[in-house]
């Protein structure tokens, strides 16, 4: 345990010593690799897709909040879909438009899971999302965490059906195309149920780590996990949705993991030292637990001088006394002198 | 020589400063009926854009079915459906903002007055140091 305090101990000094590095560097990686993501799926605008562009508009989202770089996103997901059919963008506009209007106005500080959002599709642990959500955030990441399942859901709509709504028509066509991407979003039970999943493990992790308990955020972590596979089982059996348990399984049990590491960085307890103290002033009585945090005390190294008190000289001085000469042991080059017999 | 108790004092400070410093100060140069009755204009505003927006892509997407009984339907009706659900929409997101935005005052005035107390701390430690 002691070990592990301790590379923890070194990784935070590291992390504040470069902390004006390593968040713009973490933030431009996630972008970057949204980005590469939007473009894998739906890659249709040429002009977005290169390295070049995706770098340059990676850049920028890390130049600016959170929330703008989610809202960057955003727009570059509308182009990439207009660049395929008119309605597909239309969709993707309405419902982003309608996102900034009830969602972003109240600048959440929890855009960045919006970001993040693809990047942890890829990697297959989308889950992560809301169990970190509940832990650093609040309960409110339960919008964007589904938001993040949402948004993937769509890209893969229309990736898997990108001939269907590519093709061209007439009036009636683009109603038709436009029923077809709604249908597509609004009843994708898969989506649902996932994004169900989501919103619930974030307020579930949130109210149990805030509650009074030993362990309360490794077991709102657990809890998490749990309730993520519970919903998504039931939702399996109940709407027969296309879910593979088995990938479900792993992907949880990483994220829980990945919780589990967050909280040995933000919230490290050590419950077997509680302190239970009381004391009153004049208007109450106060029973307070205090519980100590985990800390590395390095242990504290004793350099033992053995001749510092003693008067060493050079054989050639050594004339009252001396009567031999020492080494150090173990020292390569044998340091040679005389020690008086008095001392 | 260096008063480490004042250092450690402007470093926190500084850092409230730098993260919600300049927030709350915003925030707290208004009255809180101000304040939240500025946000709730502004949701009233977005709620509505949004909730037009969401009625455009509901009448698009059933397109066909109302031009074929645009003619027949009850207008009336239609448009009380409307009203009622846009009011529903409407208190609901305002009831939202007021919750968010009044804990957002209140956490920001209790952040200001613990900051405006550490800086009376401060000026304090430079008196006595003037007395002495």
């Amino acid at each position: 345990m002691n070990n592990l305090l301790e590379i923890r101990d070194r990784i935070i000094s590291v992390y504040t010593q470069y902390e004006n590095f390593f968040v713009p560097a973490f933030r431009f990686l996630v972008s970057y690799l949204s980005l590469l993501y939007i473009s894998s799926r739906i890659g249709y605008q040429e002009v977005l897709t290169g390295a070049l562009p995706s770098l340059l508009i990676a850049l920028i989202c890390t130049l600016v909040p959170a929330s703008a770089a989610a809202v960057i996103l955003g727009l570059v997901m509308i182009i990439q879909l207009f660049s395929l059919a008119l309605e597909a963008g239309l969709v993707a506009l309405i419902l982003f438009l309608v996102l900034c209007l009830l969602y972003f106005r109240f600048s959440p500080k929890d855009a960045m899971l919006i970001v993040m959002s693809p990047v942890c599709h890829a990697i297959g642990i989308p889950y992560v999302l809301p169990i970190a959500g509940g832990l650093v955030y609040g309960p409110v990441s339960a919008v964007a965490s589904a938001i993040g399942v949402i948004m993937v859901s769509f890209m893969n709509f229309v990736h898997d059906n990108e001939t269907t709504i590519g093709t061209t028509g007439g009036d009636e066509d683009a109603v038709t195309k436009f029923r077809f991407v709604v249908d597509g979003i609004a009843q994708n039970r898969t989506m649902i149920v996932t994004a169900a999943a989501v919103a619930l493990v974030a307020v579930v992790v949130y109210a149990v780590r805030r509650l009074r308990i030993r362990y309360a955020w490794y077991i709102a972590v657990l809890a998490g996990a749990v309730v993520e596979l519970i919903v998504l089982l039931v939702g399996d059996m109940l709407y027969a949705i296309s879910i593979s348990i088995g990938a479900a399984f792993l992907g949880v049990a990483l994220s829980a993991l990945i919780g589990c590491g967050i909280t040995f960085f933000l919230f490290n307890l050590d419950y077997t030292r509680i302190e239970n103290v009381q004391f009153e002033d004049d208007d109450y009585y106060y029973y307070v637990k205090a519980v100590p945090k985990n800390v590395y005390i390095a242990p504290r190294r004793t350099v033992k001088k053995i001749n510092t008190s003693r008067h060493i000289r050079g054989g050639a001085d050594a004339e009252d006394g001396a009567f031999g000469t020492f080494a150090e042991p173990g020292a390569e080059d044998a340091t040679t002198g005389t020690w008086d017999r008095n001392e | 020589m260096i008063n480490e108790s004042r250092v450690r004092l402007m470093t926190g400070l500084a850092v409230y400063e730098a993260r919600e410093g300049n927030l709350d100060e915003r925030i707290g140069s208004h009255f809180r009926g101000d304040y939240i009755g500025g946000q709730m204009l502004t949701s009233f505003v977005c709620a509505t854009l949004a909730f037009l927006l969401g009625g455009l892509a509901l009448c698009f997407y059933h397109f066909e079915e109302l031009m074929l009984a645009i003619y027949s339907m009850d207008l009336t009706q239609v448009a009380v459906r409307f009203v009622v659900s846009y009011l529903l929409f409407l208190l609901a997101f305002l009831l939202i903002t007021y919750f968010v935005y009044s804990y957002r005052y209140n956490r920001a005035k209790t952040r200001l007055e613990w900051y405006y107390r550490e800086l009376k701390r401060l000026s304090g430690t430079y008196r006595r140091e003037q007395e002495y």
